[in-house]
């Protein structure tokens, strides 16, 4: 399995990532972006749910509007973070809070299937009602996507100082 | 001048507080992450809606809470930025990207300014709608140009010598 991991941090575009002066960098800022753009919008969804901001913004429409941040985030973080992960990817591999992040981004995925197959949800986004178990998927997932942001700016310090 | 302010604060109590403690940091980078998410949201949600219909813009019911998020976001940013200047000073003030930054967020925020005065004001009629249009197209590359500087100033424009 390791094996695996060194194999890939060999690659030419592993190394190329590695010993570039800009490249390493530039990525790392467009995944900052893709992630401020996922937990921007995910995180304007759950406070207006929880009835905590956006009063005036109807929930239906919210969730139409921000679909396309969401992914358009989503997709830029996840390339992103694949490319900087390629440049030590056998280091990564064996960081404990790589490795915690990845399972928060995994729990996050779960709470948002819950949502979109949660029995109200078609009631919800037709008719804004809002049910218990929904408000407690927005606190989940606030508190998740916030661990992620903190996991994430750790793993640099993990990496150099632990 | 920024040379000895720089070597000043690094010699205050609070410098050294924030040093010697390894998570404060990590802690206030999160921090400050999470209120660019709040801002760019807040920000490019009112940007888009001017591109996309500049007189329509004018009536938006959320515009109100989309600046409070705005400015809320920028006060965090601005709190947890000093905090983090305060652990280092001279990696930022030393740093041409760190001043690109600063002039970046002055423009940011005057543009937010005028666009907030000119949709929600007094000043509702004040500027034209190309005016607004030009101004929110040029809001979301200074913001987006203020998040690559925060984070090349870890790796570049060092001017300390």
């Amino acid at each position: 399995m390791t094996s695996f991991f060194v194999w890939l941090e060999s690659t030419p575009l592993a190394v190329a990532i590695a010993e570039s002066r800009w490249m390493f960098p530039t990525f790392e800022v467009l995944h900052v972006f893709g992630l401020a753009l996922v937990v921007g919008s995910i995180a304007a969804f759950d406070l207006r749910t929880l009835g905590l901001a956006w009063p005036s913004r109807r929930l239906e429409t919210l969730v139409r509007e921000i679909l396309p941040w969401t992914w358009s985030g989503f997709v830029l973080a996840v390339v992103t973070g694949l490319l900087l992960f390629l440049s030590s990817a056998a280091t990564y591999i064996e960081n404990r809070v790589f490795l915690a992040k990845m399972a928060l981004l995994l729990l996050a995925g779960l709470n948002v299937l819950l949502f979109h197959f949660h029995p109200h949800h078609h009631r919800f986004t037709v008719e804004g009602q809002v049910s218990p178990v929904l408000r407690a998927s927005a606190a989940v997932s606030l508190t998740l996507w916030t661990a992620i942001v903190v996991l994430g700016r750790w793993i640099g310090y993990s990496l150099t100082v632990g | 001048m920024l040379r000895n302010l720089s070597m000043n604060i690094a010699q205050s109590w609070i410098s050294t507080q924030v040093q010697d403690h390894v998570w404060v940091v990590p802690t206030f980078q999160s921090i400050h992450i999470l209120a660019i998410a709040a801002l760019v949201f807040a920000s490019f949600s009112v940007d888009v809606a001017i591109l996309r219909s500049p007189a329509g813009a004018r009536a938006i019911p959320w515009l109100g809470s989309s600046y409070r998020w705005t400015w809320t976001a920028l006060a965090v940013l601005l709190v947890s930025g000093a905090i983090l200047i305060t652990g280092e000073p001279a990696r930022s003030l030393m740093n041409l990207f760190f001043r690109i930054k600063v002039v970046l967020v002055l423009v940011g925020a005057a543009l937010t300014l005028v666009l907030q005065r000119s949709l929600t004001g007094e000043g509702r009629s004040s500027l034209s709608n190309s005016a607004l249009v030009a101004l929110a197209a040029l809001s979301i590359p200074v913001w987006v140009a203020i998040l690559f500087c925060g984070r090349f100033i870890a790796y570049f424009g060092d001017l300390a010598g």
